[in-house]
């Protein structure tokens, strides 16, 4: 009896992956693909927009593209040639008297560039890559990375109320961008080029997240640094939702570090530990769902001996079996089937991008981890205590972030520490209260936060 | 009285009341006018608690006013965190029934809970309501917030206590620098702690460390306790040296530069709120008074009185360096202006400098801090150089800047933009008020103020940082740190102006700036009309 099995790799790679036919366990597992490390939380935030109100204006964004793109003489987007264009001459004409002179209206579409832009999620017109830094929905453009179906994602887990105010949002034009750019919100009918399909069933973890997200929604901020707080904490929950889908209710156990790039982290390799085992944890479930696939069976069909294969040992109970060959897969095994995205490779992406996960780049020997900026300080806070109400005390907010979102700092060291038993054994009780002492300071710093006498602190509400 | 006990001051061991003998209370005892306050008090009827951070001094004020037998009418509750609160509820009960007075004492923490369960007690319920009612609004950002005069008890919360007068400290640095404090060992007087008593038996010396220690609390803008205050002193005195390192250094004749008081508060080794204050915000050594800097560096002497031992002449720091022993030449001409600033008769000239550079709320009348800081906030966006060529509603009052991007990088350098600025005359500047029977008992409140949006009740917290940070914003047009408070302060003002009233159809001005005091991208007006068209005007 051979000592291994041989598995089809293009099938293997269809079952993650998906294809024309078949969702893909990936997507099953979140409700959303992931197979890029390309995307931003500026393509998120302009498909949530579209799922929200219907999608872009039919004219797809391709009227700011333009504008901020005098550069691309081949687009014809100079003054003159814009003026003449028939989609978007009348428009050009009335945002931009002519009397202005050219001067000024270069410096005008320079600074729409700068602010609109500033993300680089615009580029050439019509080619469905327009996400500018939208703050009304007259400003959304037509993306490919629509097909992802983050957004609908996050729509789906927001509260009614959630919902509702960031519909409001995005259609309001009290706030200093959209009222500096209200020349280039050129209105159209809305097309949806990705309507909204089934809703995955929501884990436990769902539910808090869009609780948490929606109580953000009504803290009494600016419009422009409400939707950045979301965004980044929109993020933040991809990123806690892909290393605790493996995990009971969907929620992870993750031990973040509450320090900025470059400073030093006493409790790095612990943090670094959690996050591995949220990978992990990730990889058995995947395993587990993998045998219910749909294309489980033709797994070990082989047309011919030289097909790409991948090897497993024999014998081996089927959810073993798939974890070995989710194994050899992340090693390149079926890399001649196509490239695997895996989501906790987005998942890095995008909170690096976000600041919540660390190093930043990739560098030898240096363990990502999930790590707690000052800013994300504040923005939890945000997310766990309504504005106006009274604060809470410190160690009870962060029971409630890691029972609710799994996230742990430490505030509760015994707790804690007992909590990521499992992930990580040991971890130092004096470690868990510094780091907590340092993501206090953090907040005390932002003004979210306020130390009590006798070594007491409150976070939130009408501090 | 030991040289041990002076270095456990450092460790906060000797300070700590219940663990210090009745002689040692009493030498360390410094009268202040919160013993008198609560045995009047209790002479009134009131019952009093006393509360605080660990080290504020709670215990402390009841032994001294037990030794003094004001207590003899009292029942002391000495700490809620010694027993269970069901107990300290009973003693009080006991205390009232009996007709006679009741002292608590407790760390905030436990009072709270102390509080919470003895609010339905039966007899109770008006003090522990009176005492609710007090906690934390003794010392408030609105006079209107604080809570009437007490009837029954009355609280007072250390932690609302200033200990940074320089008479105190003068007191307690008088305290020290009593013989029972020398290091037991042969030629004490001769060790550096030894100098360092003997010079603070002279009062102008004391009054300048005294000084600085004030000032670098103040800078430092957060509240210190007693017990930290008795660690810096102990520590200027003897840099926690124990006496077997003394003799090292009278063996090898290392005594003298270096050893100073505040050498010894500038060490790297010192740890501790006020001493690193007076590291970061009050070295003297980096004082600038370029008569004597110059004199210092190419002579190595000082002309002039030395109020205590004259120091001896040193190599000059300018030879030093020309012989290329550029660190040994930096180091002496450092230690130098530290012993200068409170051994010698020019010292007075760098202590008033350090006082004087530290610009803190309480120096300026409301008006003038309210255009300080309003000036400030503008020019953390748009730099006095830029300011010469911006639309003139950005240099007025407190533009709302706002920048928006989902990526993770500062806020300085991300494109703003402002639509709308608020009038200076909209803010008003609060200071802290403190409950008026305890205005002469708990000394200066803290170095802070805020800056008030009266219509939205939005506040900007000015602590001596931001103070220093808007002032220097005015100052230069360099790249600048913009404060995270101060960007919190701005997207909450502009979040309150975007909910107020319906906007109207007609024109408004924009500004955009590539990053926080970079340049003016583009400024202009948007004209709207009623349809909903807009251009640019």
């Amino acid at each position: 009896m051979p000592s291994t099995r041989r598995l089809n790799a293009d099938v293997a790679y269809r079952m993650l992956m998906g294809d024309s036919a078949t969702t893909g366990l990936f997507e099953k597992a979140f409700g959303f693909r992931t197979s890029t490390t390309a995307f931003k939380a500026v393509h998120m935030m302009n498909d949530l927009t579209q799922a929200l109100c219907g999608g872009a204006p039919e004219h797809g964004g391709d009227f700011l593209a333009r504008v901020i793109r005098p550069e691309n003489e081949e687009e014809g987007n100079s003054d003159a040639e814009l003026r003449r264009d028939p989609r978007f001459g009348a428009a050009f004409a009335q945002a931009f008297p002519a009397h202005l002179g050219g001067h000024r209206i270069a410096a005008l579409r320079s600074a729409a560039k700068l602010v609109l832009n500033f993300d680089k999620g615009v580029f050439a017109p019509g080619q469905q890559m327009t996400s500018p830094l939208a703050t009304h929905y007259l400003l959304t453009g037509f993306e490919g990375f629509r097909r992802f179906r983050l957004g609908p994602y996050l729509a789906s887990i927001l509260t009614a109320e959630g919902r509702e105010k960031l519909k409001s949002l995005f259609s309001s034009n009290r706030d200093p961008i959209t009222r500096a750019f209200r020349p280039l919100l050129l209105a159209a009918p809305l097309v949806d080029r990705q309507p909204a399909g089934a809703r995955a069933p929501l884990s436990r973890f769902d539910g808090a997240l869009g609780e948490r997200l929606s109580l953000l929604l009504a803290q009494p901020l600016s419009k422009p640094a409400l939707l950045r707080k979301f965004a980044l904490g929109a993020s933040l929950g991809l990123v806690l939702k892909i290393l605790g889908a493996g995990r009971e209710g969907g929620r992870p156990l993750l031990l973040a570090t509450a320090a900025q790039e470059g400073e030093h982290k006493p409790l790095r390799e612990a943090a670094v530990m959690s996050f591995r085992a949220g990978v992990e944890a990730l990889e058995r479930k995947l395993a587990a769902m993998a045998v219910e696939h749909p294309l489980f069976a033709d797994l070990s069909k082989l047309k011919r001996s030289g097909d790409p294969a991948v090897e497993v040992r024999a014998g081996l109970p089927p959810v073993d079996s798939m974890l070995e060959l989710l194994g050899a897969m992340r090693r390149g095994a079926a890399d001649s089937a196509g490239d695997v995205y895996w989501p906790d490779a987005f998942a890095v992406g995008l909170g690096r991008k976000a600041g919540c996960v660390l190093p930043k780049k990739e560098a030898a020997g240096w363990g990502v981890h999930l790590a707690l900026n000052p800013e994300m300080i504040e923005l939890l806070v945000l997310m766990a205590v309504p504005g106006g109400a009274r604060p809470v005390p410190w160690g009870d907010l962060w029971r409630r972030l890691r029972d609710e979102l799994g996230i742990v700092v430490g505030a509760n060291a015994a707790a804690d520490a007992e909590a990521l038993r499992a992930a990580c054994e040991g971890v130092s009780l004096e470690k868990l209260t510094e780091n907590a002492a340092t993501a206090l300071g953090f907040g005390v710093r932002l003004g979210v936060a306020r130390r009590l006498p006798d070594s007491g602190a409150e976070a939130g509400g009408d501090l | 009285m030991t040289y041990d006990l002076l270095c456990g001051l450092y460790y906060g061991e000797g300070s700590n009341a219940d663990l210090t003998s009745p002689a040692g209370r009493r030498l360390l005892h410094v009268q202040t006018p919160l013993e008198k306050h609560v045995a009047d008090a209790l002479g009134r009827g009131l019952d009093v608690v006393l509360t605080g951070n660990p080290g504020d001094g709670k215990s402390h004020v009841a032994h001294m006013l037990e030794a003094d037998g004001a207590l003899r009418e009292t029942d002391v509750y000495p700490d809620l965190s010694a027993g269970p609160n069901a107990a300290a509820v009973s003693r009080w009960l006991a205390a009232r029934k009996a007709g006679r007075r009741f002292l608590l004492l407790g760390n905030e923490g436990p009072l709270v809970e102390f509080l919470e369960e003895a609010r339905g007690v039966p007899g109770l319920e008006a003090s522990v309501a009176e005492v609710r009612g007090q906690l934390r609004r003794l010392l408030v950002q609105r006079a209107a917030d604080l809570p009437p005069p007490p009837a029954l008890v009355s609280l007072v919360d250390l932690a609302d206590r200033s200990v940074l007068i320089p008479e105190v400290i003068e007191a307690m640095l008088e305290r020290v620098c009593s013989a029972d404090f020398l290091p037991p060992m042969t030629r004490a007087v001769e060790s550096s702690v030894g100098r360092n008593l003997v010079a603070l038996k002279v009062p102008e010396v004391r009054r300048r460390l005294a000084r600085v220690l004030c000032a670098a609390g103040r800078r430092r803008g957060e509240h210190v306790t007693f017990r930290q205050l008795w660690a810096a002193v102990a520590y200027a005195a003897t840099a926690a040296k124990a006496a077997s390192t003394l003799k090292q250094e009278l063996y090898q004749d290392s005594v003298g530069l270096g050893t100073t008081p505040l050498d010894n508060l500038v060490s790297a080794r010192a740890k501790g709120p006020l001493v690193e204050a007076v590291r970061a915000f009050c070295d003297p050594a980096t004082t600038p008074d370029p008569d004597l800097d110059e004199q210092i560096w190419s002579t190595g002497q000082v002309t002039g009185d030395w109020l205590a031992e004259e120091l001896p002449a040193q190599t000059p720091p300018a030879a030093l360096w020309g012989d290329g022993e550029r660190g040994e030449a930096l180091r002496t001409f450092a230690q130098m202006k530290r012993a200068v600033a409170l051994l010698h008769a020019r010292g007075e000239r760098l202590v008033a400098a350090i006082e004087r550079r530290l610009r803190l709320p309480s120096d300026a009348p409301d008006n003038p801090l309210r255009r300080l800081v309003v000036r400030g906030l503008r020019h953390l966006y748009v730099s006095p150089d830029q300011e010469r060529v911006a639309p003139p509603w950005l240099t007025e009052g407190v533009p709302l800047w706002v920048g928006f991007s989902y990526t993770d990088r500062p806020a300085e350098e991300r494109p703003h933009v402002a639509v709308r600025s608020l009038a200076e005359s909209d803010f008003e500047v609060q200071r802290p008020a403190r409950a008026p029977w305890l205005a002469d008992v708990l000394g200066p409140a803290l170095e802070v103020a805020w800056l008030v949006h009266a219509e939205s009740g939005i506040s900007l917290r000015i602590n001596p940082e931001m103070l220093g940070a808007l002032a220097a914003a005015s100052e230069s047009s360099g790249p600048m740190t913009i404060p995270e408070p101060v960007q919190r302060f701005l997207v909450r003002l502009a979040g309150w102006d975007e909910g107020e009233e319906p906007l109207e159809v007609g024109a408004h001005s924009f500004a955009v700036v590539d990053r926080p005091r970079g340049v003016i991208e583009a400024a202009g007006r948007v004209q709207e009309s009623a349809s909903g068209a807009a251009r640019y005007a």
